[in-house]
C-alpha cells in the first residue's frame, strides 16, 4: 500500500509540473544510549510491544539511533524520511522505517500527506524514540509499550490548523493499515490493523496543551504459529467432550474482530513546573488482546540545568478477566485423548493468564540538561504487577503468571541530537 | 526613597545593556508589519508562509548567543533550551524545520537582502539600508 500510495503522489506531481526548483535536502538525527538494570529473573522488561525483552543489565532495551532526511522537492511540496534502529523483534528494513511521506500544503492552514505518517495518536507519538525531546528516561510503560503498535502506519492524512481565540488548533484525520508484529502472549504474533483511521486535535495555549484522539481498525492477517496450531487443536476437539472450545474458537479466530483507541491528554509545559497527564480506553473483541484503560500522570520541577520528576502510572483490564470451562472428561476416555484434550486446556489457561496488562508504577527521575544538544536522564520505576496481569513483559515460565510481582528497573540514558 | 532611585538606576543601566531587538525582512518583500502573534507563529514553525500566504524562512543565530536568548525570552518567555527541545519535537514529528542559523547579525543582513522570504531578528541599531522593520518588541 506504501508504495502504491508513493507512486499516486509522484505521478500527481509530474502532471502538475512542480518541479520548479532544486531538491534541497537537509539531514538530522538523534540518538540515545540507555542502559537498563530490571530485576526480576521471571519477567523480562520490555519497554515496547514492538521490541524484544531483556532483563538485567542491558544497553539493548532503551537505546537507539535515528536517521532523517528533509526533502524541499518544490513550492508547497516536501518529504520527509526518518529510520530508527533499534531492537526490533521483526527485523526488516520496513519494519525500522518509521516516516517516508509527501507533503503537499495548498496553503498555511491545510496540509496532506501520503505514505508512511505518524499517527499522533498521545503526545509523544510523533516522537517517542527522540529522548532528547522529552523528561522521562522511559516514557510510563503502562501507556506507551502497547501504544506503539499504531504510532505509524502506511495511508494518508489531512491536516488543518489555525489559531482561535487566544490558543492554536490543529486537528488531523488519517486512513490507512499497519502491521505491527508484538512480542507478548504467545510468543511472537504479528497481525494487520486494516481500514485504520485516526482523528486527533490539539488545543494549545500558553504552556498548555490538551489533546483528544480516537482510532479504529478492523483486525486481520494473524500470523502466530502458537494460536493458529491452537485454533487447528480445537477445531479437532470434539464439542462433546469440552463444550467451551466452540466458543474459544469463535472468540480466539481474528477475522471479523475490531480494535478502537479513544486518549485525552493535559500538559503543561512551563519554566519551572511541568505537568503531563493521559488517559486512554482501549476496546478489542479479539481474545488474544485485552481492553484496557491506561493513565499516567507526570510532575517536573526545573531547576537550572536539572529538572526533577515524579511519575504514577496504570493500567487495568476494563472487563472481567476471561475463563473457560475446563473439560470435564470422562474417565473411560483413552488417556491418550485425556491427555491431548487437557494440554490444549492449559494451553489456553496460559494464553488467557497473559492476555491482561494489570499493574502500576510509580517513578522517579531527573534530567540533566548539560549541553544544548544533550542530556543525561536517570529514573527508578517500581512496578507492581497484579496476578494475571504480566502481558507487558516477557514471561520466561507460565507458572508465575498467576501470582503478583513487584519489579524494579533503573534507567540511565544519555541523549543526543546531530 | 533611595532604594527606589537605586531600582530606577538599575532599571536604567540593565535597559541601556539589552538590546532593543527588531524582527526584519528584506526593503523589497510585501510584508509591512507582523504582529508578535504572528511572529511567534512563524518562529514555532505553526505557519510556513507570511500572513499573506508568501513562503517564509525564519532565520536563527547559533547557540547560547545573547541576542538569541533575549528574543526567545522576550518573544515567547522561554529559555534557548525550552525552545530547542520544542524544535526537537518538530523536526523529528516531520512536523516543519527549524529556522536556518547563521553565524553573525552580518550574515543575516545579506541573507535578507538578497532574499524576499528571509526573516530574522536584529537589533535594532544594526537596522541598515535593504532591511525592513515588521515588528518591535515594545520596552517595558
Amino acid at each position: 500500500m506504501l508504495r502504491g500510495v508513493i507512486l499516486c503522489v509522484f505521478f500527481l506531481m509530474l502532471t502538475q509540473n512542480v518541479y520548479s526548483k532544486g531538491i534541497g535536502a537537509q539531514f538530522s538525527g538523534f540518538a540515545t544510549l540507555g542502559a537498563t538494570y530490571s530485576d526480576s529473573d521471571e519477567l523480562k522488561l520490555r519497554t515496547d510491544l514492538l521490541n524484544n525483552a531483556h532483563s538485567g543489565l542491558t544497553l539493548k532495551n532503551d537505546s537507539n539511533i535515528g536517521l532523517q532526511v528533509n526533502l524541499d522537492i518544490a513550492t508547497k511540496w516536501d518529504a520527509v524520511g526518518q529510520l530508527v534502529l533499534q531492537d526490533r523483534i521483526k527485523k526488516s528494513a520496513g519494519d525500522y522505517l518509521e516516516l517516508a511521506f509527501i507533503r503537499y500544503r495548498p496553503n498555511r492552514y491545510w496540509s496532506l500527506r501520503a505514505g508512511r505518517v505518524n499517527s499522533d495518536l498521545y503526545y509523544l507519538s510523533e516522537y517517542q524514540y527522540v529522548g532528547y525531546a522529552y523528561l522521562w528516561s522511559q516514557p510510563p510503560n503502562e501507556f506507551y509499550s502497547p501504544a506503539t503498535s499504531a504510532a505509524n502506519f502506511d495511508g494518508f492524512d489531512i491536516e488543518y490548523k489555525n489559531n482561535v481565540g487566544d490558543g492554536f488548533f490543529k486537528i488531523r484525520m488519517g486512513y490507512g493499515a499497519t502491521h505491527p508484529e508484538l512480542g507478548g502472549i504467545a510468543g511472537q504474533f504479528a497481525f494487520s490493523l486494516e481500514n485504520f483511521s485516526a482523528l486527533s486535535a490539539s488545543y494549545q495555549i500558553g504552556n498548555w496543551l490538551l489533546r483528544a484522539t480516537h482510532s479504529q481498525a478492523n483486525l486481520e492477517n494473524l500470523k502466530s504459529p502458537f494460536i493458529s496450531t491452537s485454533v487447528l487443536i480445537f477445531s479437532q476437539v470434539p464439542s462433546s467432550l469440552w463444550p467451551a472450545s466452540l466458543d474459544v474458537l469463535e472468540d480466539i479466530d481474528i477475522s471479523g474482530k475490531s480494535t478502537a483507541y479513544d486518549a485525552l491528554g493535559l500538559s503543561y509545559d512551563g519554566n519551572i513546573w511541568l505537568f503531563h497527564s493521559e488517559i486512554g480506553v482501549s476496546k478489542n473483541d479479539w481474545l488474544a488482546l485485552s481492553s484496557s484503560i491506561t493513565a499516567y500522570t507526570t510532575l517536573g520541577y526545573i531547576q537550572d540545568e536539572l529538572t526533577y520528576f515524579v511519575s504514577l502510572s496504570g493500567i487495568k483490564n476494563r472487563h472481567k478477566l476471561v475463563t473457560y470451562d475446563s473439560p470435564m472428561l470422562d474417565p473411560n476416555l483413552p488417556v491418550e485423548l485425556r491427555e491431548y484434550v487437557n494440554s490444549v486446556s492449559d494451553g489456553l489457561t496460559s494464553l488467557l493468564n497473559g492476555r491482561a496488562a494489570r499493574q502500576a508504577t510509580i517513578s522517579l527521575g531527573v534530567k540533566y540538561d548539560f549541553r544544548q544538544n544533550m542530556a543525561l536522564k536517570f529514573q527508578v520505576d517500581h512496578s507492581n504487577i497484579s496476578p494475571r496481569g504480566s502481558a507487558l513483559w516477557k514471561v520466561t515460565n507460565s507458572s508465575i503468571q498467576t501470582s503478583r510481582h513487584k519489579v524494579n528497573t533503573f534507567s540511565l540514558s544519555l541523549s543526543m541530537l546531530f | 526613597m533611595k532604594f527606589i532611585l537605586l531600582c530606577l538606576i538599575l532599571t536604567s543601566l540593565y535597559s541601556i545593556h539589552t538590546h532593543a531587538i527588531v524582527v526584519v525582512v528584506s526593503k523589497d518583500s510585501n510584508i509591512n508589519s507582523l504582529t508578535k502573534r504572528q511572529v511567534v507563529d512563524i518562529y514555532m514553525g505553526r505557519f510556513n508562509t507570511f500572513p499573506n500566504g508568501e513562503n517564509v524562512s525564519p532565520i536563527d543565530l547559533p547557540p547560547q548567543s545573547t541576542l538569541k536568548n533575549q528574543f526567545y525570552m522576550q518573544l515567547l518567555q522561554k529559555s534557548e533550551k525550552k525552545v530547542n527541545s520544542y524544535w526537537a519535537r518538530l523536526l523529528f514529528s516531520g512536523s516543519a524545520k527549524p529556522p536556518t542559523i547563521v553565524k553573525s547579525v552580518d550574515d543575516i543582513i545579506s541573507r535578507i537582502i538578497e532574499n524576499n522570504e528571509m526573516m530574522a531578528y536584529i537589533p535594532e541599531s544594526e537596522v541598515r539600508q535593504g532591511v525592513k522593520v515588521v515588528f518591535k518588541f515594545v520596552q517595558n
